[in-house]
């Protein structure tokens, strides 16, 4: 099989010419692309071309000369952490499901919610296979033959992608029964979500797979001891699983080597919000937040910045203060703040912060399960606090409230969008507590936005 | 396996499997929940039952499972702030009109408000917002979701134990209702049994039963209608409940009290469902006789009993092609309004029947539905005007600003309670197919069987089976209870049809009773509400069977009393007459298109 694999390599190396000398990086110096390394390059619906750039190597080595357990060794020794957000330590997550006869699955979380980010967008329209290879791998080292893909119904053009995508690995043996020969089997299943937030989150994708309402479901047990369908499952990112093959096949110590210790590797960021250039970059953590406002362009033209938001609606920020601070998970959450999925918002000095927040704060609390407590109400009474605030009626009590809302929303709720929430009102708190009270105490609006009088 | 934890300070022992709320029970420790049910629901959506553990994030004890060396703290000022808070968030969209309510004295939401000394933050911060009263009426059952909590706890109970699932979440966020599944307007459109079981585990009132008290006031308000109660026997084993006495009291110790009661509110008889038993048995027996006559071809065996308005709601929406099997019998309590209002108004109470107004004083929601159908209509009346359910007539005794322990007791005398069957049997053990059975020995000429044996159906069933000897025949007979027992007896039918069709071994019932409701009338969804019945498993039922125990003489016999013989001869002619059939049987019509 492997002399198949570089036959087709051959063939397309010799067929293309130039075509995968293109270097697209952005800046040179800062850029480092690993995961994008084939988007926009190759012919996503060509399998060959994916070949042709060491596809299904990965997959072939791990079948044939690794264990399950040598596969999460090796994603441990490589520090990679889930590109969601959470940074969840992938190899550890892999390692907590009990190999059992019972079914396993796996999962991959390309619902892609955030406003702000498409990066599981870009890759799986440009480079379905590494996704799918990557799962592939993900199963065989959790045992599971299963793989579900949650898509966002948002997506259908990345659907169609992965689609044909699933369907030239089958046709190649690279996907299905007794994969290559090796008695490893592995169905993956595309399933589109309806278009709900929620819908990202782990529990709530288990829901809605079942059929049921989307709805999150209270953790532990977590999806890895009882998920799908009351099995073992594992839920990654499309970013997290894309980047495996590559972490197999050049080793761990490779992907470490790159990005800083603890954050290790490289991470896809959607740069978008008031700059020059919005686009879709790939950094190695540890960047900092000022590196990627000049990959942006810069702000615009005769603006300051002012908050680097990551996530949205599910956000937390950073202040002008912060524009030196190296983008690393431990970093970020001694800040409390999260390094996100990648969806970033660059905010100048002419957005009323005010605003901002009660734009999102209101979307949580349309996206909210309505499930638990704190968040079904929680969220809509922030949303309220926030337009007293804007009209002006808000008074310094409604603030001593809403920071005990959302400590109570972070303490108490049931799943990670009504913790957020609680994040969000504390890294706005950090950073921008003066404006608050501007606008709470004195009544003033620094950008001109609030209060009906002033706006009219 | 025994583990170890701490628990406010105190080491305690708890067993391996148990969640942390467990333990907390068995220790004792107070711990407030409002959406948690016992292996019914546990989805931690109320955030009340919050412990911290471990010094993580709080946790909900509920779905929490014990661990060896686990530190839980349920007291401190952070638990105690989130718990209030949590309270506040529910008290900041509830509809406080707590003295109209029906369940002013039984709110879990209020108890722990006061509890936590909640002062309603949100609504001094924002204009009351209230939300939108959404009223969503049904014959059974009254949906309010201004007062709902998002518990589910409803919706747990309508899929798990009524097995019919037709109550769902609607819209997302705050935003969220609960509704008659796909949006239907009205819970009699989709395919509620009004079984009442989501009325019994609601925190507050967000799901209470169709308000007929109303009607039942209009009525004692106008002078020129003579207003009967008939009461239910599994009334008398629980409305003590309702005024403070320890759940199975005996009846004696409030009885008479209910009785001068009803009196005061104007009530102009007061009678028992215990006639309505007799009737019932005599005209069912009769029909399972004339089955047993039949040539084995023509025969509707299985019979299926007719008592339990929920099954027959059931029935007729889920199993159209079954309904020839039901008995035609009507239920006891609509036989009695349809033979008082027919044939005695004059004689007994020397009204005219249309100025009678019948009304059950029932355990059973699923009256009230049956009660409005356009077939339990004769000549023009209506069998039964209205069904109030053991809570509404504990609250009309409020309402009419009644102390129940000021009133001198009084004994019934009614025309109708001379039955000298006053023995209430029927709702203890289930259902009358006892009775029955046992009617149909004796008008045979047999001895009726003292004690019937019952069996599981398979290991585990929750179906019985026994078999009992009539004519040298053996009787097959089985029982089940509540939706899903009726779900899944219909399943085991269908399965010995399939088998009798393929030739293969098969089991042959003649009688299969069936009851709405899990435990039995007694156990009724219009009884008092004990949300411990399913947040820690307490047997109300045989607890409630304790209170009729001793004052009800059982005799298996069951000879027919000197009243109905006379009934008989002078009204009705014979048993299964024409005039039986008219006025004490009923037809079952196709109700399937609800579910498509
Ligand atoms: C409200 C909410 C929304 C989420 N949405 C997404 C999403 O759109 N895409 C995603 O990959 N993860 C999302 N997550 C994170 C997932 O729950 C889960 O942690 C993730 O898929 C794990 O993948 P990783 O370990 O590869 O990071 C969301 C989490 C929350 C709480
Ligand atoms: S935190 Fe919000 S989204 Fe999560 S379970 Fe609670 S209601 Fe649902
Ligand atoms: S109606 Fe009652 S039982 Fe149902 S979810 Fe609302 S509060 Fe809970
Ligand atoms: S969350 Fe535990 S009782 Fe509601």
């Amino acid at each position: 099989m492997i002399q198949e694999l570089n036959r087709i390599q051959q063939e397309v190396l010799q067929s293309v010419g130039n075509k995968f000398d293109k270097d697209l990086r952005h800046d040179k110096t800062k850029e480092l692309r690993i995961k994008l390394k084939n988007a926009y390059i190759i012919d996503p619906y060509s399998i060959d071309e994916y070949i042709a750039r060491d596809g299904y190597k990965a997959l072939h080595k791990v079948l044939f000369s690794m264990t399950p357990d040598d596969v999460i060794e090796e994603v441990k020794k490589s520090g990679l952490k889930g590109r969601s957000g959470g940074g969840f330590p992938t190899g550890m997550k892999w390692s907590f499901v009990k190999k059992s006869d019972k079914q396993h699955y796996i999962i991959m979380n390309a619902d892609e919610g955030e406003s702000a980010a498409t990066i599981d967008g870009v890759l799986m329209r440009q480079d379905p296979h590494c996704a799918i290879e990557g799962m592939i791998i993900a199963g065989f080292a959790t045992g599971a033959t299963i793989g579900y893909v949650y898509i966002r119904y948002e997506y259908p053009e990345a659907q169609r992608a992965m689609e044909h995508a699933i369907e030239q690995a089958i046709a190649k043996n690279l996907l299905g029964k007794n994969i290559m020969g090796s008695g490893v089997d592995f169905d993956i299943i595309m399933y589109r979500g309806a278009g709900a937030y929620i819908c990202g989150e782990e529990t709530s994708i288990i829901s809605s797979i079942e059929g049921l309402r989307g709805n999150s479901k209270n953790k532990p047990p977590f999806p890895a001891i009882e998920g799908l369908f009351n099995k073992p499952t594992i839920i990654n990112n499309v970013e997290t699983l894309g980047i495996v093959p590559q972490i197999l096949l050049n080793g761990g110590e490779w992907f470490a080597s790159m990005g800083v210790p603890g954050s290790e590797g490289t991470k896809v960021f959607t740069l978008t919000g008031q700059l020059k250039e919005p686009k879709t970059v790939e950094v190695p953590l540890g960047t900092t937040i000022r590196e990627l406002i000049e990959l942006g362009g810069g702000m615009r033209e005769g603006r300051q910045f002012k908050a680097f938001v990551t996530g949205s609606p599910n956000i937390t920020m950073l202040g002008p203060n912060d524009i030196d601070m190296p983008i690393q998970f431990d970093t970020f959450k001694k800040r409390q703040v999260m390094v996100g999925s990648g969806g970033t918002v660059f905010l100048d000095d002419s957005t009323c912060l005010m605003h901002f927040m009660h734009f999102n704060v209101d979307l949580l609390a349309i996206e909210s399960c309505g499930r638990c407590t704190p968040c079904r109400a929680g969220t809509r009474k922030m949303t309220q606090f926030f337009e007293k605030i804007i009209e002006g009626e808000a008074t310094m009590d409604d603030l001593q409230k809403m920071k005990d809302l959302a400590e109570h929303m972070r303490d108490a709720s049931l799943c990670g969008l009504g913790v957020a929430m609680g994040m969000t009102m504390y890294s706005a708190l950090y950073s921008f507590e003066d404006e608050f009270v501007e606008h709470i105490r004195d009544k003033h609006c620094r950008c001109g936005k609030c209060f009906n009088e002033v706006a009219a | 396996m025994k583990i170890s934890m701490t628990i406010n300070g105190n080491v305690v022992e708890a067993e391996q499997g148990q969640t942390v709320l467990d333990v907390l029970q068995v220790q004792q420790v107070d711990v407030p929940t409002l959406c948690y049910l016992k292996d019914l629901n546990d989805i931690a959506a109320c955030r009340m039952c919050v412990a911290e553990v471990n010094g993580s994030r709080l946790q909900t004890t509920c779905t929490l499972e014990a661990a060896d060396g686990m530190v839980v703290n349920t007291e401190t000022e952070r638990v105690n702030n989130s718990r209030k808070q949590t309270l506040e968030l529910l008290a900041s969209y509830h509809s406080f009109d707590c003295w109209t309510c029906p369940r002013e004295k039984n709110c879990d939401l209020f108890d722990q408000m006061r509890l936590y000394n909640v002062d309603d933050v949100f609504k001094h911060s924002f204009e009351l917002e209230g939300k939108e009263l959404k009223l969503n009426e049904s014959s059974s059952i009254t949906l309010d979701s201004s007062k709902c909590v998002h518990c589910s706890s409803c919706i747990a109970v309508c899929d798990q134990i009524a097995g019919v699932g037709v109550l769902e979440y609607m819209e997302r966020g705050y935003d969220s209702v609960i509704s008659p599944v796909f949006g239907k307007g009205s819970l009699d459109e989709v395919n509620c049994i009004g079984c009442g079981l989501c009325t019994k585990v609601c925190p507050t009132a967000a799901i209470v039963e169709r308000d007929h008290i109303k009607r039942v006031e209009a009525a004692l308000d106008d002078p020129n209608t003579f207003v009967v109660a008939q009461i239910d026997p599994a009334v008398r084993a629980a409305i003590g409940e309702e005024f403070g006495y320890d759940i199975g009291t005996p009846v004696e110790t409030y009885e008479g009290q209910i009785f001068g009661a009803l009196q005061l509110m104007g009530f102009d008889d007061i009678t028992t469902t215990n006639l309505a038993q007799d009737f019932a048995v005599v005209e069912s027996a009769h029909e399972l006789l004339h089955e047993l006559a039949q040539p084995e071809d023509q025969n509707r065996f299985p019979l299926f009993s007719s008592c339990s308005a929920g099954w027959i709601r059931y029935a007729e929406q889920n199993h159209p092609e079954m309904l020839s099997h039901i008995s035609t019998a009507k239920a006891p309590h609509m036989m009695q309004g349809s033979f008082v209002k027919n044939f005695i108004a004059h004689d007994v109470y020397g009204v005219d029947a249309t100025k009678l107004f019948v009304v059950t004083i029932s355990p059973c929601t699923a009256h009230k539905t049956e009660a409005d159908r356009d077939d339990m209509v004769n000549d023009g009346l209506k069998n039964v005007d209205a069904v109030i359910t053991t809570r509404e007539l504990a609250r009309m005794i409020q309402y009419a600003r009644i102390d129940i322990d000021d009133v001198t007791p009084v004994t019934i005398e009614s025309p109708l309670d001379h039955s000298a069957n006053a023995l209430a049997i029927p709702t203890v053990n289930g259902g009358l197919m006892e009775q029955i059975l046992r009617t149909a020995q004796r008008q045979t000429g047999e001895t009726p069987t003292q004690e019937i044996v019952y069996e599981p159906l398979q290991a585990d069933s929750i179906l019985f089976k026994a078999t009992v000897m009539i004519q040298g025949q053996e009787v097959l007979v089985a029982s089940a209870q509540g939706g899903k027992g009726m779900q899944d007896m219909m399943d085991y039918l269908a399965i010995q049809e399939s088998n009798k069709a393929q030739g293969l071994p098969y089991e042959q019932f003649h009688y299969v009773e069936f009851m709405g409701c899990p435990g039995g009338c007694i156990n009724g969804g219009g009884q008092p509400i004990l949300r411990e019945e399913y947040k820690s498993g307490l047997d109300v039922t045989t607890l409630r069977r304790r209170s009729l125990e001793q004052s009800i003489h059982y005799d298996n016999q069951y000879v027919p009393s000197n009243e109905l013989v006379q009934f008989y001869k002078t009204k009705v002619k014979e048993v299964a007459s024409p005039t039986a059939k008219r006025y004490l049987h009923t037809t079952y019509l196709d109700k399937s298109v609800i579910n498509r």
